[in-house]
């Protein structure tokens, strides 16, 4: 069932986002909700942008009959650069780091592999549409790690689990509850 | 024509998100306020004392000083502890207990027939909500009342009552 799988790949892109987010806001944000939702919409702008210029590059580069995912990774730098260009003129005051921008590009690249379909060479409006919900799923799924950790911080859990383990947890169960769910056995 | 709509398309659709994160991170701006500043914006102004400070500003700059941990604030309670740990890249930690417990909001009245006017829970009043002069009625201004409880045990004839604070006029932060 490739709606599950495109699942699990967003629900492991969320989980490695938010254990690198948990060392410190990224985008300058005061809350981690608010820096979570920040860097999803920032993955999402790059990926919708990598998006077209592969839609572009495939018609170019036609004759060399690239596979797609090729031409999605060649587009992920230029959209990478747009990204950085828009975060340095909203964000002054904040360098973009580069740990920062190789978050992006991995969300980017990772959403835009896992998409279903045929790729990005034929079909831009619906390749889009994909993009932007895979994104928005991704984003909800950001927000939900980062609401779950944020609540737990602060209860009475044993030393041992505090942190990290409780996040792996409760991913786990979710995912399994995802999973379940989805195929109903 | 059908590419060219499609990149019409695009292009929308680039600019659309493009404006959204821009107004987004608009919003993020680093604030450059002292930290004692920044650490006082996040404490509740309630002035009680319960952090064995005597009030909110006095708490804070020990914060920032590291003198004092930032668990210590049960008005704030837990999303206060959080708001801390975030702003001074702790961990947080559930709320010290010998410091109280989180309470919901809470404001202080005093019952008219009873008050004798002695003047000794305005003297109390860290935040001067209640009204009155010696030997005249005292009343307290609810909107300026943070529930703080100092002024119970001042007085001497028992007159004053904590009830549930009233919803505020503005729900969201």
């Amino acid at each position: 069932m490739p709606t599950t799988g495109l699942l699990l790949v967003l629900i492991g892109i969320a989980l490695a986002n938010r254990l690198l987010l948990r060392r410190g806001p990224l985008l300058g944000a005061r809350r981690p909700l608010q820096d979570g939702f920040a860097v999803a919409l920032a993955s999402v702008f790059t990926l919708i942008v990598a998006l077209g210029i592969a839609a572009l590059l495939g018609r170019a580069v036609q004759a060399l009959a690239w596979p797609s995912p090729v031409v999605l990774l060649l587009a992920i730098v230029p959209a990478l650069l747009a990204t950085r260009l828009l975060l340095r003129r909203s964000l002054p005051g904040i360098p973009s780091s580069p740990r920062l921008l190789a978050l992006l590009a991995g969300n980017a690249s990772a959403i835009g592999m896992a998409l279903p379909g045929p790729g990005a060479l034929e079909g831009l409006p619906m390749s889009l549409l994909q993009g932007l919900a895979a994104g928005i799923g991704f984003g909800v799924l950001l927000l939900m790690f980062t609401v779950h950790d944020e609540r737990l911080a602060t209860t009475a859990v044993p030393a041992a689990l505090r942190g990290t383990p409780l996040l792996l947890l409760g991913a786990t169960v979710l995912a399994l509850a995802v999973l379940l769910g989805l195929r109903g056995h | 024509m059908a590419l060219l709509a499609d990149l019409l398309l695009w292009l929308l659709l680039v600019l659309g998100l493009g404006l959204a994160l821009r107004a987004l991170l608009r919003r993020h701006r680093p604030d450059n306020r002292p930290l004692a500043d920044r650490i006082d914006a996040l404490l509740p102004q309630t002035q009680c004392g319960q952090c064995h400070y005597p009030g909110c500003r006095p708490y804070a700059e020990a914060i920032a000083k590291g003198e004092a941990d930032i668990h210590q604030c049960p008005p704030g309670g837990e999303a206060g502890i959080r708001a801390l740990a975030a702003l001074l890249g702790r961990e947080p930690k559930p709320l010290s207990p010998e410091h109280g417990v989180e309470k919901p909001a809470q404001v202080a009245r005093i019952r008219e027939t009873e008050c004798i006017g002695c003047f000794k829970c305005i003297a109390a009043c860290p935040v001067d909500a209640i009204l009155g002069a010696p030997k005249f009625l005292h009343v307290v201004i609810e909107d300026l009342c943070t529930g703080c409880e100092l002024c119970i045990a001042p007085c001497p004839v028992d007159c004053i009552e904590l009830r549930p604070a009233p919803l505020p006029l503005r729900l969201l932060p």
